[in-house]
């Protein structure tokens, strides 16, 4: 099934909705149910969106599980070093915890913020004496993203064994050039090719390893 | 607080017939406290005692006294009065960890401690001056700036708490008068309009769209990638039209309904003069319809200097019991509400006859 948002992505989510007696299935794929959540709060009409506000109240309770089941161990999660806030806190709050949490949940953020805001680069008054913080992607941000798309089933075992199959031939093999195109996805936020880029890097490591 | 002074709603303005006040607001933080989520209870005390010395700089600076203390300290009452007269905002009211305040003797310039974020400077004034109250917030910005180290990213801009303020730190808002915009059933399909725009309009004093005083207020939803002079150009375009229509839309309004109105208006304050017991909403909205009669020129108030919103303001619960002089400590606060309206409520000038 394909997802009614996008019609490019797998439907995961499946959803029906009954309105005067009238029963309508909706379905849409992770990515598209994030969005919509992260624009539910602060939405204007409720008639820009297909469905009303209850949806949007089942799939954040949704997202939230969500997030969980995508965190399969506790220590596992992205966490701001310096703060402590946990990723699933952040998404479940929409607060910061700290200036350092705007580095380490970066990917997320540059999200949201094109979601309900014109631009995601500041415009305005630059102050005379500030600490300037790097919030550009960082160590934590690459864990955060491992948090976000790495489901627990589809670990590191069945990739591995392709990998080891032979099967990345003319692909880009050093880890340096690997570890550039993330970068350069998560910058575009494609973070399905920056899933599967990073699945590379962890290959070509453990193939070192091995070896 | 004690001695009387003219605060900000009390001055005399040029009166404006849909501008009640301006507002802005900067949210900054600082560097070395975690934010309000992850802070702890001491680390906020020293957070609220550390910008509190604050207050010595600016009076300094400005040559002006100014008021400051530990709000979560003062009595629910205290706090009450702040709310209601907009020196603190509900975040600040309800918390509970320390949180400080530093205001001007004037009520114009508060600088909040430890609310949604370490510092919000807002700045306010009566009828429409937002260069004005602009630039107020802008100096007092700059003065904390070189006291303080702001936490700031070449990126995001201002750091803040939370992703609605985060790149300018900045809401400028309007507190618009909107009877007849109101109640032609419009204002819903203005709100969708001006959310294309990165807009908010809502109701004060009430719940969504059901403002008792016709009083609603505009800011800016954006605060990212747009400068600050953007933002107020953009706010200042969309209330000028908004203005014009509601003022288009009264004499429209008037020439349909012309007798059901003036019965209404002068209904209106027959009760205000005469009424034993008002609650709030009630007054308000019949203030409300004193202040469209005469910007219909269907009444006409003795006292030239008669300020409506003043009232409006000085009948909400708080204030009225601080400023109530009574013996009688009984008397409910809709009793004190409608003996203050009509010591208050001037006479009528011209009663047109038909
Ligand atoms: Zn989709
Ligand atoms: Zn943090």
């Amino acid at each position: 099934m394909i997802c009614d948002i996008c019609h490019k992505n797998k439907a995961t989510i499946i959803y029906t909705e009954v309105i005067n007696g009238e029963k309508t299935q909706r379905c849409f794929c992770d990515e598209c149910a994030a969005l919509m959540n992260s624009k539910a709060p602060g939405k204007q009409s409720k008639s820009d969106l297909p469905m009303g506000s209850i949806l949007s109240g089942i799939l954040s309770s949704y997202m939230e599980r969500y997030i969980e089941s995508r965190t399969p161990n506790k220590h596992d999660e992205a966490v701001c070093p310096t703060c402590g806030m946990k990723f699933s806190t952040f998404m479940k709050e929409r607060l910061l915890g700290c200036p350092d949490c705007y580095g380490a949940f970066s990917m997320v953020i540059e999200k949201q913020l094109k979601a309900v805001q014109p631009g995601t680069v500041h415009a305005g008054k630059i102050p005379e004496n500030a600490m300037i913080y790097n919030t550009t992607a960082t160590e934590s941000t690459l864990s955060a993203l491992n948090a976000a798309t790495d489901a627990p089933v589809r670990g590191g075992k069945k990739k591995a064994s392709a990998g080891k199959t032979g099967k990345k031939a003319g692909l880009a093999s050093d880890e340096a050039s690997l570890r550039r195109q993330l970068e350069d996805a998560v910058r575009k936020e494609d973070y399905m090719l920056a899933a599967k880029l990073r699945d590379k890097i962890k290959e070509l490591k453990n193939e070192k390893k091995d070896n | 607080m004690k001695k009387k002074i003219t605060k900000w709603y009390m001055e005399k303005r040029d009166h404006d017939d849909v501008i009640v006040s301006c507002r802005v607001r900067l949210a900054r933080n600082l560097s070395g406290y975690n934010f309000g989520r992850m802070l702890s209870d001491s680390e906020a005390q020293k957070l609220v005692d550390n910008v509190r010395l604050f207050k010595k700089e600016i009076e300094g600076r400005e040559n002006k006294p100014y008021y400051s203390c530990d709000v979560s300290k003062l009595s629910p009452r205290e706090k009450e009065v702040l709310l209601e007269t907009h020196a603190i905002s509900p975040d600040l009211y309800s918390k509970e960890q320390a949180t400080g305040l530093i205001l001007s003797e004037d009520e114009s310039v508060s600088i909040m401690i430890n609310g949604r974020d370490h510092i919000r400077i807002a700045a306010i004034t009566a009828g429409s001056n937002m260069k004005k109250v602009a630039a107020l917030a802008n100096r007092v910005d700059d003065m904390l700036d070189a006291s303080f180290k702001y936490a700031y990213s070449d990126k995001y801009g201002y750091l803040t708490s939370s992703l609605a303020d985060v790149g300018t730190g900045l809401k400028a808002s309007y507190m618009l008068f909107l009877p007849a915009i109101t109640s032609s059933g419009r204002l819903g399909s203005l709100e969708t309009e001006l959310a294309r725009f990165g807009i908010m309009i809502k109701g004060v004093h009430g719940d969504g769209n059901k403002s008792p005083g016709y009083l609603h207020r505009l800011c800016n939803r954006r605060t990212i990638g747009l400068s600050e002079s953007e933002i107020f150009e953009s706010l200042e375009l969309v209330v000028s039209q908004i203005a014009d229509l509601e003022k288009k839309q009264r004499r429209e309004w008037y020439e349909r309904n012309r007798s059901e109105i003036e019965d209404k208006v002068f209904r209106s304050y027959g009760v205000l003069k005469y009424a034993r017991s008002l609650d709030l909403k009630d007054a308000m909205t019949l203030l409300a319809q004193i202040e469209l009669g005469r910007f219909l020129g269907i009444i006409e108030p003795a006292d030239v200097n008669f300020d409506i919103e003043r009232l409006m303001l000085e009948i909400q619960p708080a204030i009225l019991c601080t400023n109530a002089v009574t013996d009688d400590r009984e008397i409910s606060t809709d009793k004190l509400r409608a003996a203050y309206i009509r010591k208050k409520l001037p006479k009528i000038k011209t009663e047109k006859e038909d």
